[in-house]
């Protein structure tokens, strides 16, 4: 089973869902940019060491007011296969946090993905729901998400019914503000509506269902 | 502004790489030379009972040359059984799965040699290009051309359609499935399938839970489940229900679904694993079951 399990781990090293750090939980200020680059994905067991899958991508955001922030990501191992991959979005801001209340922001998200192999496209909406608290003189940002991928095929291969159609994650991280560079550390439970077992790859999760994820990522601000 | 879209959109195309899993497909392992009983890797099935033993002189090293647009190349295989009698005898083909070479898989070519008695079937085993001591890359169309060398490294010593069984595990349900869907040197009158892939697509499907197209993955299509429609001779499936690689529910109930002949078998194992189905099913119950498929 080792052999098979290498193959299957590969197989999937870039598997989509919940791929990458949230990429914008507190909107920008109107006219203020971002870049940023992430690194990370669910957490599998390989040759009997739990890792996170080795996920990269690199973001770009832009703040179109105070309220409002857009943003576009470019999934860098996916291209490495053929597959251009990108996330684009708004991060609107709902509440502003008030002391001890957390601000609320909410991200609609369009996935899309194409290969260059067979010319195959995939969309994928999503919508992130944000919960952050600044702090500390350098406004450091501890936050809580919930993020929900929504697959609108009806079928899959060889015209099987697509049963799942939300995919849900929930996760916590958080922003540390340097003088120059933002770094961000964010633990995710992908899918935990979903079975791990008997699916290829050894997800780590709780029981049967869902995975753990992993992520870490670096931003600056101009 | 569409030709800037256009253009911008050709770049990042053009910035992509070439990176494919195909060859992750292929856990392949070269030897220098073949062990079989002597084997000291792990292999699968550990080590099966003195009873199922074959002797030395029932085992033939053999070779013949594959051909695909890849080129030639010198494919290895064991033949258990009598050579001189594959003119006349029944022959099981049997296309092992994608890990290591023939030496991992030299149990479960020893139990089919004692299906229905100790040789009463001829078995031919063989390496894919890139397996053990066979030359060559492995990929998809090259098991295809692969196993159609083997077919015609058994008509060559008289084996005829009318006396050929094709037994195909794991990755090997892929060229077993082709071969039995359409056309080559000899067209197999059985097929059995143990463990088999849906597709390549599946896989991907079942690692995301989303409807992906494989294409973002690999070339390899594995398209067993389409395939599958076009055999119409009578077919026999196993499959473990505790397959933690393909799980019989997304790959082995599809395959079988798809199975558009008369005369489908099904045996779904209780507890099997991918690699133990033999064991756990007990080896005289699978034995019997596949001497019982061959013949009736």
């Amino acid at each position: 089973m080792y052999v098979l399990k290498i193959f299957t781990v590969t197989f999937t090293a870039f598997t989509l869902l919940a791929c990458n750090t949230t990429r914008v939980v507190k909107p920008l200020s109107k006219g203020e940019k971002q870049v940023g680059a992430g690194l990370g994905g669910a957490l599998i067991t390989f040759v009997g060491v739990p890792m996170p899958l080795p996920l990269t991508n690199v973001y770009g955001a832009y703040g179109l007011n105070d309220r409002t922030t857009a943003f576009a990501s470019l999934h860098t191992t996916a291209l490495l296969f053929g597959v251009f991959q990108t996330d684009i979005g708004v991060n609107q801001n709902l509440l502003k946090q008030k002391k001890y209340i957390p601000g609320i922001s909410v991200s609609p998200i369009a996935n899309l993905m194409f290969d260059k192999w067979d010319g195959n496209f995939s969309f994928y909406p999503q919508v992130d729901l944000n919960a952050y608290w600044n702090y500390g003189k350098k406004q450091h940002l501890l936050f809580t998400t919930f993020n929900n991928w929504f697959e609108l095929r009806k079928t899959k291969a060889h015209n099987e019914t697509q049963t799942t159609h939300w995919l849900p994650s929930i996760g916590v991280g958080h922003q540390w503000h340097g003088n120059k560079l933002n770094w961000q550390l964010e633990a995710k439970y992908i899918a935990p509506n979903q079975p791990n077992k008997n699916i290829v790859v050894d997800y780590i999760g709780l029981g049967d269902k869902g995975t753990f994820g992993l992520y870490i990522g670096v931003s600056r601000k101009f | 502004m569409k030709k800037e879209i256009i253009t911008v959109f050709m770049l990042m195309m053009g910035l992509t790489s070439c990176l494919r899993l195909d060859s992750q497909l292929f856990n392949s392992e070269v030897l220098s030379e073949y062990k079989f009983e002597t084997y000291a890797g792990s292999r699968e099935l550990g080590t099966l009972p003195a009873t199922y033993a074959v002797a030395d002189s029932m085992r033939h090293l053999v070779t013949f040359t594959s051909n695909s647009s890849d080129g030639a190349a010198k494919l290895y295989g064991v033949y258990l059984g009598e050579l001189n009698k594959i003119a006349t005898d029944t022959v099981i083909l049997y296309c092992h799965g994608n890990a290591k070479h023939m030496d991992n898989y030299w149990n479960r070519a020893k139990l089919l040699a004692h299906v229905g008695g100790k040789h009463r079937f001829g078995v031919l085993m063989f390496d894919y290009r890139g397996y053990g001591m066979s030359e060559g890359k492995s990929s998809e169309k090259n098991i295809y051309a692969d196993a159609d060398a083997a077919l015609k490294w058994l008509q060559s010593k008289g084996l005829t359609s009318s006396r050929l069984i094709v037994y195909g595990y794991s990755l090997g349900s892929a060229p077993s499935t082709e071969v039995a869907a359409n056309t080559y040197s000899l067209q197999p009158i059985k097929l059995l399938l143990e463990a088999p892939f849906a597709s390549s697509e599946v896989m991907v499907q079942d690692a995301s839970k989303l409807a992906l197209p494989g294409s973002y993955f690999t070339s390899a299509k594995i398209n067993n489940a389409d395939k599958i429609r076009n055999v119409k001779i009578p077919f026999m499936w196993m499959h473990g229900t505790a397959d933690s690689f393909l799980s019989i529910h997304t790959h082995g109930e599809v395959v079988y679904k798809n199975y558009s002949g008369k005369k489908g078998e099904a045996h779904r194992i209780t507890g099997a694993e991918h690699g133990d189905l033999p064991m756990i099913w007990g080896y005289e119950n699978y034995i019997n079951a596949v001497y019982q498929f061959i013949t009736k």
